[in-house]
């Protein structure tokens, strides 16, 4: 649990080299406390890499992670589930082969190893219903929709009771009817004084429910902020969000 | 960078390929030499001078056999030793259990040679082993070696045809003798070469006594189980041929060696079997190990020998302690058995030494040796035998030498019988007999045992053929 | 017909007995061929030592009953099976474990050549030991005679009308099964296996949920290898056994994850299956009786070569 009973995400000039190529050239952030921080970028930014080290998929060139005091960018990625990071994938990536109730149980044992089955199966029953995927508990991940997929890697997560969580976009692909779960979803996670960091390309919804906006651009954050003196960041705009002046004005040229 | 390594790579093969393929090819040349005969004649008439042509054949040069005995290598002590090459399995695919009692035999020869001072009393024998595995490119590459870099005066031994047969190809190729000791392919022998001799029997014989025992037994069908080798392939046809001369049919069931699972086979045979009239047999020809997971799979799958059925077990069986452990259910297998047995040595001085050493090296009270542990001793006797009568090192001489034993009163009394050879170079094999008994031992024992009782002993089981040797009948289950 | 198949063949006693013999057999091939699609769909890696953990299971059970006959035969194949499991932990956490962890360069390449030299190691390791020459263990139970006309026993076989089936097979296919009925009770009822099964399906998002793919790892190749060496213990009184004895095994279950679907639990059962009754169908059909047991291994062969060309994946095969 978080020091003092206050999570604390500390990012330390991390730089993260592929070869040649720099994916993330010094990015320092910190986050205390719980927070719904927005991660927005254009493609190729760096906001899955940033997202793999934090969870210990990739490991830094240089730079530190650290999380409730703890140096954390040297541990394996399942000691770091365990210290209380959840995530999920652009890609979904549930248990294909496994049902939905088993995908749900799995990590479960790892958090509470004393729970009884029965006790866990209730927790998970909870989760899925919220979810709406309860009635899809015995069916095989595999032959699941795409959105439901989500959804239920969504809730396989939190059977891991996580402090931080990092949704990489949950939103993309998926009907709008399932948007709406999912945008409830990340409103009662943030009620339950989870730290969010959101990942996504639908600024409607980032716009509306981060408290705070951090926009990465080759590798660097260009501007750290609430959302609506980000949104007016100069820089911001050029980078990101003013693509198509830009567009116009080649083609007004082209003329 | 890469570019680089690879042309590299690309000239060492090319410059690899360019002196493998202008090495000198060994060529064996025949060389017409004549003799120029010079004799004043004192012309009264015409005569016809005959001129004498003799046709020498050149043999291939990298034998570095000593030629005389002032040439001998010496030992450690300074001694001069002759050395003599053994080639035998001694790992699988090859039957490690033959190999093995060859290599105690071949050993206690040599304790027995070097203990009446050595050869002719002056030099010691030094034995090289190979292991050929039973496999053809081993034997070839130990004939080889043995010849060609450890300087062997001559080869004595091998258990595996397939093996024996490259290894006398290498022999006659440099001229060196060769006693084979456990090797039946016909071609062994057939071949005619003047530098081999075999003390075995050939298939050939087998086959006959194989089949004139069935025909003895009141036999009229035969399932012929046998090794996919060298050995077993034209074994097992000349067995069908032979049964088919006294009018016994028969199937051939070829197996590799080293199989595990006979199921299916057994099955197979049963449902045969099954449907035959009279009595039927089984003859198991797979040699070694794998003889094993046959027989004990045919009890399992209801192949026993039974009233109407007679099984003859592979000749391995005479390793009792081990075919028990292998075949617990193997009560009442017969099994042939080449060579002697406890009875036929009883008044042969030099049998009962070499059995008790055998016994002692075992450390086996009941190990009666095996044929081919026999054979082993006495193709290394046979040797020094041929030395000591020859005096000389020279393979012609002791071709010559091992050719004067020609007949039974001609002999030399080896540890399982009287050697012999009738026909070779000074005797070839006349037409109606067949070309295998060039340099062929003619009296190797071809008997037939039985057990009769579970974890018998081999030297308890009784010799139910032929007549001549016969200490009990066939005994039913 | 006789061209085709052997006459015998027309006679269904005689196909029953085949196909029965092969799916004794078989079981025990699909026992083995499950601990080497363990190993795959777990650590990625295909293990060139799996028949020497069946070589080792055999000669563990032989040890064991030659130097303590009062032990009873299933004590020395849980032993057999303690022991396979303890080599294959402690081997891959010397040897693989590296590779897991990211610290080799090639690590394909590199799980090739480790478990090739575990299996010349063993191999060899065993030889001194052991000695060349073959061991057999008796069987381990005799059955009572009983005789209910249809079914009747002898002390070495069972007799289901004419056909024999032989009662050392009977128990290695016994207790083979009951060792797959574990493991898949194992694999898909229990908290570890599921983690194992989370592993195998995806390795990083196994990860994020705080499952640690390296035990994981340990525990995958550990059990593959005990599910060799069981495979031995209990074939150990039914064939004679020699330290060459797991390079065929070996062999044979290579052709069945590959017939079933590599990193499939169910194509390893019925690969398993289906390659014992091919063989013994094809050994005991074969028109021509010379041949027939030499191309014993060639019928599985052709089979496997014929579901490959029309289902490349094998068939229970992820989709590639």
């Amino acid at each position: 649990m978080s020091r003092n009973g206050v999570l604390e995400l500390e990012i330390r000039n991390v730089v993260k080299n592929f070869g040649g190529l720099q994916a993330l050239k010094g990015v320092s952030l910190t986050i205390r406390g719980s927070q719904l921080v927005g991660l927005i970028g254009p493609n190729g930014a760096g906001k899955t890499t940033l997202t793999n080290i934090i969870t210990g998929l990739l490991k830094p060139t240089s730079g530190e992670v650290w999380f409730n005091g703890e140096r954390i960018d040297t541990l394996r990625p399942y000691h770091i589930a365990r210290r209380g990071i959840g995530r999920t994938f652009q890609v979904t990536r549930a248990f294909r082969r496994m049902t939905v109730l088993e995908n749900m149980l799995t990590p479960g044992i790892v958090k509470h190893p004393y729970m009884s089955r029965a006790e866990l199966e209730k927790k998970a029953m909870e989760i899925m219903k919220f979810l709406t995927i309860d009635h899809l508990r015995f069916e095989r991940a595999g032959s699941l929709s795409g959105g439901q997929q989500k959804l239920l890697e969504l809730a396989r997560l939190l059977m891991l009771d996580p402090d931080l969580i990092i949704l990489d976009e949950p939103f993309a692909g998926v009907h709008p009817k399932l948007q709406r779960t999912i945008y409830n979803y990340i409103k009662r996670v943030r009620e339950q004084g989870k730290a969010i960091i959101l990942i996504s390309h639908d600024m409607e919804s980032i716009f509306t429910l981060s408290e705070r906006l951090v926009v990465l651009n080759f590798g660097e954050i260009i501007a750290d902020g609430p959302p609506e003196e980000v949104k007016n960041d100069p820089a911001v705009i050029e980078a990101y969000l003013g693509r198509d002046e830009e567009e116009e004005e080649d083609l007004r040229q082209a003329y | 960078m890469k570019g680089r390594k690879v042309w590299v790579v690309f000239l060492v093969a090319l410059l690899a390929l360019l002196v493998a393929a202008c090495q000198p090819k060994e060529v064996v040349k025949t060389v017409v030499v004549t003799k120029e005969v010079k004799e004043e004649v004192v012309v009264t008439k015409e005569v016809e001078v005959v001129k004498t042509v003799e046709v020498e054949v050149e043999k291939a040069k990298g034998a570095c056999a000593p030629q005389s005995f002032d040439e001998l290598p010496k030992d450690k002590d300074g001694n001069p030793i002759i050395k003599i090459g053994v080639p035998i399995p001694l790992s699988a695919p090859g039957s490690v259990t033959g190999g093995q009692a060859m290599q105690i035999a071949a050993n206690i020869a040599v304790d027995h040679i070097n203990s009446k001072g050595g050869v002719m009393g002056k030099y010691k024998v030094d034995v090289v082993f190979y292991d050929t595995s039973g496999l053809p490119e081993r034997g070839r590459a130990g004939a080889e070696y043995l010849i060609t870099q450890e300087c062997v005066n001559a080869i004595a031994g091998e258990y595996h045809s397939a093996a024996g047969l490259q290894e006398k190809e290498v022999a006659h190729k440099y001229g060196i003798l060769a006693v084979f000791a456990e090797t039946w392919n016909d071609k062994i022998t057939a071949a005619q070469y003047p530098e081999v001799f075999r003390i075995a029997p050939a298939s050939s014989m087998v086959a006959e006594a194989d089949a004139k025992f069935f025909k003895d037994m009141g036999v009229q069908w035969v399932a012929i189980v046998a090794e996919n080798t060298d050995y077993g392939v034209p074994a097992s046809e000349a067995t069908k041929e032979r049964l088919a001369k006294y009018g016994i049919e028969s199937e051939i069931y070829l197996a590799e060696q080293g199989t595990p699972d006979f199921a299916a086979l057994v099955s197979r045979i049963v449902e045969a079997v099954q449907n035959k009239e009279g009595k039927k047999g089984v003859l198991v020809l797979i040699t070694g190990e794998t003889s094993y997971n046959f027989e004990q799979q045919a009890v399992d799958g209801g192949l026993a020998p039974a009233e109407d059925l007679i099984f003859v077990a592979n000749q391995v069986a005479a390793n009792h302690a081990e075919f028990w452990a292998n075949v617990p259910d193997g009560n009442y297998m017969a099994f042939r058995r080449v060579g002697v047995v406890p009875a036929l040595t009883a008044d042969n001085p030099v049998a009962q030494k070499f059995i008790e050493d055998y016994k002692k090296a075992t450390k086996d009270p009941d190990r009666f040796p095996e044929s081919y542990a026999f054979e082993m001793y006495d193709s290394l006797m046979l040797v020094v035998a041929a030395i000591e009568k020859a005096q000389s090192l020279k393979t012609e001489d002791l071709i010559k030498a091992l050719e004067s034993f020609n007949s039974r009163e001609n002999g030399y009394q080896g540890a399982q019988g009287i050697y012999y050879f009738l026909y070779g170079t000074q005797n070839p094999v006349p037409e109606g007999v067949p070309e295998w008994m060039w340099h062929q031992w003619p009296d190797p024992a071809i008997l037939f045992l039985q057990y009769t009782e579970q974890g018998q002993s081999v030297n308890d089981a009784c010799v139910i053929w032929p007549d001549a040797y016969k200490t009990c009948d066939y005994q039913y289950p | 017909m006789e061209w085709l198949i052997a006459e015998a063949c027309g006679s269904f006693p005689y196909l029953l007995r085949l196909i029965l013999e092969g799916l004794l057999i078989g079981v025990i091939y699909s026992l083995m061929a499950l601990g080497l699609t363990l190993i795959f769909s777990v650590l990625n890696i295909v293990s060139f030592s799996h028949g020497e953990f069946y070589m080792i299971g055999g000669y563990v059970v032989y040890t064991v009953l030659h130097h303590f006959k009062q032990v009873p035969g299933l004590v020395a194949v849980f032993l057999a099976a303690v022991v396979t499991f303890l080599i294959g932990a402690v081997f891959e956490r010397l040897f693989l474990q590296p590779m897991a962890k990211g610290q080799v360069d090639r690590p394909n390449e590199y799980a090739i050549l480790v478990t090739f030299g575990l299996a010349f190691v063993l191999q060899f390791v065993m030889l001194g030991l052991m000695g060349p020459f073959p061991k057999k263990v008796p069987r381990f139970f005799s059955f009572p005679e009983i005789d209910l006309g249809f079914l009747r026993t002898t002390r070495t076989t069972l007799f289901l009308g004419k056909i024999p089936l032989p009662g050392s097979r009977i128990f290695a296919a016994i207790i083979a099964l009951i060792a797959l009925g574990a493991m898949l009770y194992f694999m898909y009822r229990t908290w570890t296996g599921w983690a194992l099964q989370a592993v195998s399906q995806d390795r990083n998002a196994a990860a994020v949920v705080g499952i640690n793919p390296l035990n994981m790892n340990t525990l995958a190749f550990a059990l593959g290898g005990m599910l060799a060496g069981l495979a031995g213990a209990v074939l150990v009184s039914v064939f004679s056994w020699v330290p060459w004895v797991g390079v065929p095994a070996s062999a044979k279950s290579f052709v069945i994850i590959v017939l079933g679907g590599m990193g499939s639990i169910p194509g390893s059962l019925v690969g398993g299956l289906i390659l014992g009754v091919v063989e013994s169908l094809g050994t005991g059909c074969w028109p021509n009786p010379a041949t027939a047991q030499a191309y014993r291994d060639v019928f599985g062969l052709v089979i496997f070569a014929l579901v490959l060309l029309v289902k490349p994946t094998g068939l229970f095969g992820r989709k590639l």
